[in-house]
């Protein structure tokens, strides 16, 4: 098995589909492509793990072999991380069967405590001068979910990660340990206006790791950031059969500022049935209700999924 | 776009033109009066947009042309409310009438129960049982995917139903959980 790519799917923003987002396409992937996909749920919401497996079966996961968050508990006692012994092997139980290929590191909310900051260096972007004094520290924080994962890189084609909110500890985790950043957003007018801040402030990380990595006289080759990868707009508002003016004229003025190559062709549209699915922890064509096949027959992640194969 | 309204006048007009026929058998007075008074307002205001869509539409123009179907969209569904006029009233292609099922007060019961009963047991459990039809008919699945507003529809299979089922009373019972509400222990 190759090296698996790594692709963190990142939006400060909150309910632009960045769960729903990662889910379909590493299920589409494991599913119809047959590609060894790992889900690692980082957002102490575990709305990506709950996605996956309804809470008893979690609990019972969590209990017997823990979670991210306890990953992290040894990554800060300085254990070894024992990544294998995280993933829970294909967790999605559908009407028959399960979902093949597709496994998951789950999250916790516990995990909500370590996320509050940028880490033991204060400020989730400090200054110089607190880089220059913590650095070996500013870069071993962020390069806890980078180890995790080179244990079973080799185990997986793709790794996608399900980022919270923010761009704390565990975002920026993500954004060291990722090959590739993919951005979602919904077309309209503060979802937009954020992209440019974001793309900003990803850049900003890589000059802090940069800069860390100087101070603490590592090699700046052993330091890498992701690139951005691709803007997936979601939950974009049809009228009729078409796409409205606002959220067609938002997605052009995406397109003229971050280049239309980043912008994937296809967007999923604001359709209940994806709701009604993740109510039933499955991805859209599983779930059986007239809602969930009116998005499946739209096919919305699988055109999504196949640009994502042509991407990356 | 422009197209899809301007069939859309022409079959409306067809429908104003059988509604009118029959406007008498509408059952009160009052009725009559206000669909005679919309039908009046929007022929006349049809008539007008009909000329303006000689050329192309202004965005005033187009704008008003949507509240018009909307108000038509309106007066059809009343219309279809109607035990009279709802024969009249146009329809869209290929919908069939859904067949209602009956669940009755006594099957809700039942169900409720089920699912209260069922709280405790893990979800595979819970699963196995649903999928048993010795344990549970199609019919009482049906009425404990009710009890917990699953849509259902007659093409579901059993498999799809229990699974749903059995997820949903999973979740629930999850869901209390995280917020720090006492649940009944899996046995």
């Amino acid at each position: 098995m190759a090296n698996a790519k790594v692709i963190s799917f990142i939006n400060y923003k909150g309910g632009v589909g960045k769960t729903t987002t990662t889910y379909h396409i590493g299920c589409c992937l494991a599913e119809h492509h047959g590609k060894k996909t790992l889900l690692v749920d980082i957002d102490p919401q575990t709305n990506l793990t709950f996605l996956c497996a309804p809470y008893e079966k979690w609990e019972e996961f969590r209990r017997r072999a823990g979670t991210i968050a306890s990953m992290y508990k040894r990554f800060q006692d300085k254990i070894a991380l024992d990544t294998k012994r995280h993933v829970w092997q294909t967790p999605i139980q559908i009407a028959r069967g399960r979902i093949p290929n597709l496994d998951l590191i789950p999250c916790d909310v516990d995990l909500l405590g370590e996320d509050l900051g940028g880490g033991s260096v204060p400020g989730t972007f400090p200054t110089i001068e607190a880089l220059r004094q913590n650095a070996k520290q500013f870069l071993r924080e962020r390069q806890f979910l980078k180890l995790a994962i080179q244990d079973v890189r080799n185990s997986y084609d793709y790794i996608l990660i399900d980022c919270p909110p923010n761009l704390y500890l565990m975002t920026q985790n993500a954004i060291v340990a990722s090959d590739w950043y993919v951005i979602t957003a919904i077309p309209d007018h503060l979802s937009t206006i954020g992209l440019r801040i974001l793309q900003s402030k990803v850049n900003k990380i890589a000059d802090m790791m940069r800069s860390a990595s100087t101070f603490a006289g590592v090699v700046h080759d052993s330091i890498s950031v992701a690139k951005l990868g691709g803007v997936v707009f979601v939950k974009v508002r049809i009228g009729g059969s078409l796409i409205t003016n606002t959220h067609q004229r938002m997605m052009e003025r995406v397109k003229e500022l971050l280049g239309a190559d980043l912008c994937f062709a296809d967007v999923t549209t604001e359709l209940i049935g994806y709701g009604e699915a993740a109510e039933m922890s499955v991805p859209v064509w599983h779930q059986d209700t007239q809602n969930a096949r009116r998005a499946t027959n739209k096919q919305e992640y699988n055109r999504i999924t196949d640009e994502f194969l042509r991407r990356f | 776009m422009a197209r899809s309204k301007r069939t859309e006048l022409l079959k409306t007009r067809a429908f104003l033109n059988r509604l009118e026929e029959t406007i008498g058998s509408l059952p009160t007075e009052a009725e009559k009066e206000e669909v005679r008074a919309k039908i009046a307002t929007l022929v006349d205001y049809l008539n007008s947009v009909n000329k303006a869509l000689q050329s192309l539409p202004s965005q005033e123009s187009a704008n008003g042309l949507n509240k018009t179907i909307e108000s038509l969209q309106a007066l059809i569904t009343k219309a279809q409310e109607n035990p009279v006029l709802s024969g009249l009233a146009p329809r869209r292609r290929g919908t069939a009438r859904k067949r209602t099922r009956v669940t009755t007060e006594e099957d809700m019961a039942i169900a409720k129960a089920d699912v209260e009963s069922f709280q405790p047991l893990p979800v595979d459990e819970i699963r196995s049982r649903l999928l048993n039809d010795r344990m549970c008919s199609m019919g009482r699945l049906r009425a404990i995917a009710a009890a917990l507003s699953i849509a259902t529809t007659d093409k579901m299979t059993r498999e799809s139903l229990a699974h749903q089922v059995a997820t949903s009373i999973a979740n629930l019972k999850g869901y209390k959980k995280l917020g720090g509400e006492s649940v009944p222990s899996t046995t």
